[in-house]
């Protein structure tokens, strides 16, 4: 179950990256070091603490190569049309196999806010994103995200300005090549700036993979609301990364939502270090088949005065597989620190696992942290009291999985986001509301 | 505020009581390892051909494997070529009485506060006393005999219950099983072995006191507990160790096993040499202690109270392999100064109906760094598995740390697993609610550590509470008037 994987095919792919466009003297060091240290930790296998229950090797033999992503403009009318109808004042996004789609991104020109493509940063030399860039990922290490950072082709950089807002929908889409997509995005909330992505995956045809990786930078008083939708349908792979940064009183909120996929992995590490700052996670994965998801997060409380809570519940059917790592750090001196962390997991079937691992590592006494986690099954008494009330077997069992997870959506302020979560659930569980 | 500092400032400068030397004449092997000194220990020890083998069979394991280093403890690398794996107290002729006991050890006995004879008369405990690694004296042997009870040291079991020891060794910890585990096989010098006969209930509790004693020699016990169909034992470990500059390493193995509607209770007060206040000295104690329920309806409860060793690396753990079996696990672990504390618990529910119950209490003051890491695991077959895990850290001090790493696998859907785990100080909403009543803030530092730790005291044999409540209130030193 140790499969090493060759990583020499990534070098190759390095050369191939490189040769395409001129990139400033900054970013191609910072994307050779990122070579180097991915070569150094190689494709990680379950000896890992953190890959443990996770087999990658068995999802990268399917065939997934890196290499270079050529522009495909005869696709673009098909891809037209599947996706989801426009909305009125909100800037649509749509990265095609890791590269920014220019003719199917529509963003409306304001002075609150600048939406370039990574990629233009960096032939440009736009100074915000090339600074972030690579700055909030390199020590933390992690293998896939060190290949996304030398690798990485394009993506998007989303700037909101002071007092600015942005509303955004985020459409990754997937063409169904061999190729794994790595798209790169930069995210800057600046002082008393507030942003909100809606992001979905969406794959046209066979199988995909994408190691995608976001490093987000939050000024004081910044806001984040991000709803990561992710239901592309069991033929996709997505190993997502989130880098935060949190500056006095920001707030971040992100919740997912994995409904389809056979590999669902999302890792955020979110450093707050500003006072009375706050992260808020949340995630709801509903599973069936062969489906796994993974939910990897670190916070690290870096000062004193800072909250962050997390709330993961999971519905295992099949021969799905949930795993939760969450981890709470809390520094030296962090004191006042309040953090939850909380995992809670339905199975239906004999087949399905839960593997979670609720983590507290705490360096300060004046704290409050606290951890919690579940595994059960739906009741009998649960489903009977609904179903003595003359509900039918099925949808008590779905009535039930709702409210298990209901309280996650609950979490989400706007109103837009949170009808649009309850909607999906709701079609997932074949209920009408 | 001032006050509460005081006691945590008395607390954590506080000395251990119980260090001092006893002067006994030892006997040594060369310091180092080989399979020549594994060949020595076995020949010292008069044993048969294949314990011989099973050691050297262990040996070469050990020589494949390599020192974990997971565990959230930082030491310096262990030279295993410089540690003496064999000192016995030179006592030849077999003793009969306690007056033929050297009188230096008896008065290393008084000192802890267990006088044997007053242990013997009093409190009817058995006593297999193992100074350094070899049995110097078993006494209550022959009301233990009536009932077909065997309570010896673990070299006697392999000279006169081969077949037993044969039977279960390395049943439920293979000697494959880790680093030390493997260490602990090759060269384990002596321990205590016991084995309850079918439908016997073990009238009284059976208890080792463990001394480590000359200097630079580690100590390898090995246990073996064999509970019968419908029997049961109560076992006390206990051990204190005098104050030494070196670190002593020590890797004990203990194993248990219950057969069907077998129970076993198995309590330890560690008190070894933490080190001084400036982390210098101290025992390192890396211990695989595992039970196996390995019949119907049988039960494993495992107490631990941790107040010493410089680092703890340990995990008492329960395979509930029997339909209905019952683990459970109660541990309060008190670190200071320096020491460091990674412990916790597997729980492994592989038969139909089993239940698990998991209370941990860590507690950090000074500059030292408490861990609980566990493991809940439900296989497939396990239907209707049940576990409840609580954890809860109580830090005392800025300096001092206190994580908290469960694992939890569930593998079955009729399982019901709940973890929960908590990280707080003494909150000033309790202590002001003491002293506003007349109490003053060191006895209500005091009393709030102890009801912290009431779930696990309770579940301590009355005969063991009482040191062990003596051990808290030393570790706690300065708060408790």
């Amino acid at each position: 179950m140790t499969t090493i994987i060759d990583t020499s095919i990534y070098s190759e792919a390095f050369d191939n990256v490189l040769n395409q466009k001129a990139l400033s003297e900054g970013i191609l060091q910072k994307k050779q070091k990122a070579l180097q240290q991915f070569e150094q930790l190689g494709i990680p296998n379950m000896k890992n603490e953190e890959w443990k229950n996770t087999y990658l090797a068995k999802y990268l033999k399917k065939g997934f190569q890196p290499g270079l992503v050529k522009k495909d403009l005869s696709k673009t009318e098909t891809i037209a049309e599947i996706l989801p109808s426009l909305t009125e004042n909100i800037n649509r996004i749509v990265i095609i196999d890791g590269l920014f789609s220019q003719e199917l991104s529509q963003i409306h020109p304001s002075i609150q806010y600048n939406i370039f493509s990574t990629s233009h940063c960096w032939s440009e030399d736009i100074q915000n994103a090339n600074q972030i860039f690579s700055s909030l990922t390199d020590e933390k290490k992690q293998s896939l995200t060190s290949l996304n950072t030398a690798l990485s082709q394009d993506g998007v950089f989303i700037e909101v300005v002071e007092g600015g807002s942005a509303h955004v929908e985020l459409l990754i889409v997937q063409t169904g090549s061999d190729i794994i997509s790595m798209p790169r995005n930069i995210i800057q909330v600046g002082k008393n700036a507030y942003l909100n992505i809606a992001e979905q995956h969406i794959l046209i045809e066979g199988h995909s993979m994408t190691n995608m990786v976001a490093e987000i930078v939050m000024e004081e008083n910044a806001k984040i609301e991000w709803v990561k939708i992710q239901d592309a349908g069991d033929q996709y792979h997505l190993i997502d990364s989130s880098y935060v940064s949190q500056k006095e009183n920001s707030r971040y909120h992100c919740t997912t939502l994995s409904l389809t996929g056979d590999l669902l992995r999302n890792q955020q590490y979110i450093q707050i270090a500003g006072e009375q700052a706050h992260a808020d996670l949340g995630g709801i994965y509903i599973l069936e088949n062969q489906q796994q998801a993974d939910n990897i997060i670190v916070i690290e409380h870096q000062v004193p005065n800072t909250t962050s809570n997390q709330l993961y519940k999971g519905i295992l059917d099949g021969s799905s597989t949930g795993v939760f790592n969450g981890k709470i750090i809390v520094v030296e001196d962090a004191q006042k620190t309040d953090a939850y962390q909380s995992n809670k997991n339905i199975l239906l079937s004999d087949d399905a696992a839960v593997f979670t691992r609720p983590q507290l590592e705490i360096y300060a006494d004046d704290v409050k942290c606290s951890h919690g986690a579940t595994s059960s099954q739906i009741e009998d008494y649960e489903s009977f009291y609904l179903r003595s009330r003359g509900i039918g077997k099925e949808l008590s069992k779905a009535l039930l999985m709702f409210a298990f997870v209901a309280d996650v959506v609950e979490e989400i302020e706007n109103t837009t986001l949170k009808e649009w979560v309850k909607s999906r659930i709701s079609t997932k569980l074949k209920i009408d509301l | 505020m001032s006050d509460q500092n005081q006691i945590l400032e008395d607390l954590s400068t506080s000395d251990y009581k119980y260090g001092f030397v006893t002067n006994i004449e030892q006997e040594f092997a060369p310091k180092g390892l080989s399979e020549d000194i594994v060949r020595f220990i076995s020949t010292k020890k008069e044993e048969p051909e294949w314990m011989l083998e099973w050691r050297l069979k262990a040996f070469r394991e050990w020589q494949k494997m390599e020192e974990p280093e997971w565990a959230n403890v930082h030491f310096p690398k262990i030279d295993f070529q410089d540690i003496i794996y064999y000192a016995a107290p030179k006592v030849k002729k077999e003793l009969n009485s306690l007056d033929e006991v050297d009188p230096e050890l008896l008065k290393t006995f008084e000192k802890l506060g267990i006088s044997l004879e007053e242990q013997k008369r009093l409190s009817g405990v058995a006593m297999d006393i193992v100074v350094d690694s070899v049995s110097v004296k078993t006494t209550f042997q022959k009301t233990l005999k009536e009932k077909g009870i065997i309570f010896c040291s673990m070299s006697d079991a392999i000279k006169n219950h081969p077949d037993l020891v044969k039977k279960y060794i390395g049943t439920v910890v293979p000697i494959k099983d880790n680093f030390f585990a493997a260490l602990n096989s090759a060269v384990f010098s002596d321990g205590s072995f016991c084995y309850i006969p079918k439908g016997i209930k073990c009238p009284m509790e059976l208890s080792t006191y463990f001394r480590i004693n000359a200097a630079g020699s580690g100590q390898f016990e090995r246990t073996l507990l064999v509970v019968d169909e419908g029997g049961y034992a109560s076992y006390l470990e206990g051990c204190t160790a005098p104050q030494r500059d070196e670190n002593q390493l020590h890797a004990a193995v203990v194993e248990l096993v219950a057969m069907d509607d077998a129970e076993i209770k198995y309590s330890t007060v560690q008190n070894w040499y933490p080190g001084d206040k400036d982390g210098k000295g101290g025992v390192y104690n890396f211990v695989t202690k595992r039970g196996m329920c390995k019949g119907k309806n049988s039960k494993i409860s495992w107490t631990q109270v941790e107040t010493g060793s410089a680092i703890t690396w340990k995990y008492p753990s329960c395979i509930l392999a029997g339909d209905n079996s019952i683990g459970e696990f109660y541990s309060v672990a008190v670190t200071n100064h320096f020491q460091q504390a990674d412990t916790g618990t597997k729980m492994i529910h592989i038969g139909k109906n089993t239940k698990s119950r998991i209370v941990s209490k860590g507690i950090s003051i000074g500059k030292s760094q408490n861990t609980y890491r566990g493991l809940v695991k439900v296989h497939k077959k396990a239907e209707n598995a049940r576990n409840f895990s609580q954890c809860d850290s109580l830090l005392m001090g800025n300096r001092c740390g206190a994580h908290t790493f469960p694992y939890i696998e569930v593998d079955n859907r009729s399982a019901k697993v709940e973890h929960e785990a908590t990280t707080s100080k003494i909150s000033e909403d309790i202590l002001f609610y003491c002293q506003q009543r007349g109490i003053d803030s060191e006895q209500a530092v005091a009393m709030i550590v102890n009801g912290f730790c009431k779930e696990v005291m309770d579940n301590l044999p009355m005969e063991f509470a009482v040191e062990a409540r003596k051990l808290l209130n030393i570790s706690l030193e300065g708060s408790v008037g």
